[in-house]
C-alpha cells in the first residue's frame, strides 16, 4: 500500500470529522499495488448511513490540502453496485474512525 | 489607445452572463421536488423532462461558477488587486465580504465534478449528486448577488440589460427541502 502511517492516521482523522465513529475506510486502485508510482488516492468509504454528497465533498476537499494529491471517494449508498464489489474486493484496509 | 472602455464592457458582459446562468439555474432547481431520491429517479428513469432539468442543473452550476470566476479575475484587475493564482483573487474576495468563505466556494467545485464520474444507472449516487448541488446552490448565488453589488458600488459597472433582472428574486425553495450543510472542522 503506498500511503505512509502519517497519511493514513490524517485519513482517517479526516473522514472522522465527517462521519464520526465507525466509518470503515479502505484504500483501493492503483495505489494498492506497490510497483507502481503516482496515482490518484481511491478511498472506498463505508458508513451507516451513507454518507451523504456534502460529506464526500468535504472529505476530499479536506484530503487535498493536506496530501497534496488527487483524492478519489467511493461511498457506497444502502443499495452497493458491482463496481462497489470490485473495489472492496482488492481493497486494502486503512481503519475504521473512532 | 485607452484600453479601460472594452475592459469594462468585458465586466458588464460577465455580469449579464450570471445573471443568465443564475436565472436558468434558479428557474431548473425549481421544478426539481427536493431531495431528490433513489426511488423517485428509478420510478421516472425515462422522464424526459426531469432528466433534461438535472442536466440543466449541472451544466449552469458549473457555468454559473466559472463565469463568476471569469467576473471575480477581471473586477479584482480593474480594480488594480492580484488575480494570479487564482486563489489570491479568492482571498480579496473573501476578505471584502463577497465570499463567504474559499471553502465554500471549493466545496462547489468539488461537487460539480462530481458530474464528470460516470454514474450510469447508480440512482442513489445520481440522487446524492443533485441534492449536493441543491445544497450548494443558494450559497452560490448569495455570491453571485453580493459581486454584482459590489460591481455596482466599487466599479459603477452593471449588466447591460434588466432581462435577467428577476435571476435573484425567484422565491426561495421551501427551506424544509434543504438539508443542513456539513462545514469542515
Amino acid at each position: 500500500m503506498r500511503l505512509t502511517p502519517k497519511q493514513a492516521a490524517l485519513i482517517l482523522r479526516v473522514v472522522a470529522d465527517q462521519t464520526g465513529p465507525g466509518a470503515r475506510v479502505a484504500l483501493f486502485g492503483s495505489r494498492v499495488d506497490d510497483s507502481r508510482r503516482g496515482g490518484d488516492v481511491d478511498l472506498l468509504i463505508e458508513n451507516d448511513p451513507p454518507l451523504s454528497g456534502m460529506q464526500c465533498v468535504n472529505i476530499r476537499l479536506h484530503l487535498e490540502s493536506a496530501l497534496f494529491l488527487p483524492v478519489d471517494i467511493l461511498a457506497p449508498g444502502r443499495h452497493p453496485r458491482a463496481f462497489h464489489d470490485i473495489a472492496r474486493a482488492t481493497a486494502i484496509p486503512i481503519g475504521v474512525t473512532v | 489607445m485607452n484600453t479601460l472602455i472594452p475592459k469594462q464592457q468585458h465586466l458588464v458582459d460577465l455580469l449579464e452572463a450570471i445573471r443568465r446562468c443564475a436565472w436558468f439555474l434558479n428557474a431548473a432547481d425549481r421544478d426539481i421536488v427536493w431531495p431528490l431520491n433513489a426511488n423517485t429517479l428509478v420510478e421516472r428513469k425515462k422522464d424526459r423532462g426531469l432528466f433534461n432539468t438535472l442536466s440543466t442543473i449541472n451544466e449552469r452550476f458549473a457555468k454559473l461558477q466559472d463565469t463568476m470566476g471569469s467576473a471575480m479575475r477581471h473586477a479584482a484587475m480593474l480594480v488594480a488587486e492580484p488575480v494570479e493564482p487564482f486563489l489570491k483573487s479568492l482571498a480579496f474576495y473573501e476578505k471584502i465580504g463577497v465570499l463567504e468563505s474559499i471553502v465554500l466556494w471549493q466545496q462547489c467545485r468539488f461537487a460539480r465534478n462530481e458530474a464528470a464520474h460516470t454514474y450510469d444507472t447508480d440512482y442513489e449516487a445520481i440522487a446524492k449528486h443533485f441534492n449536493t448541488l441543491h445544497e450548494l446552490q443558494p450559497a452560490l448565488l448569495d455570491t453571485a448577488i453580493r459581486l454584482e453589488a459590489w460591481c455596482r458600488e466599487m466599479l459603477d459597472i452593471t449588466p447591460t440589460t434588466d432581462d435577467f433582472k428577476d435571476a435573484f428574486q425567484m422565491p426561495a425553495t421551501d427551506p424544509q427541502s434543504v438539508p443542513s450543510v456539513h462545514v469542515l472542522p
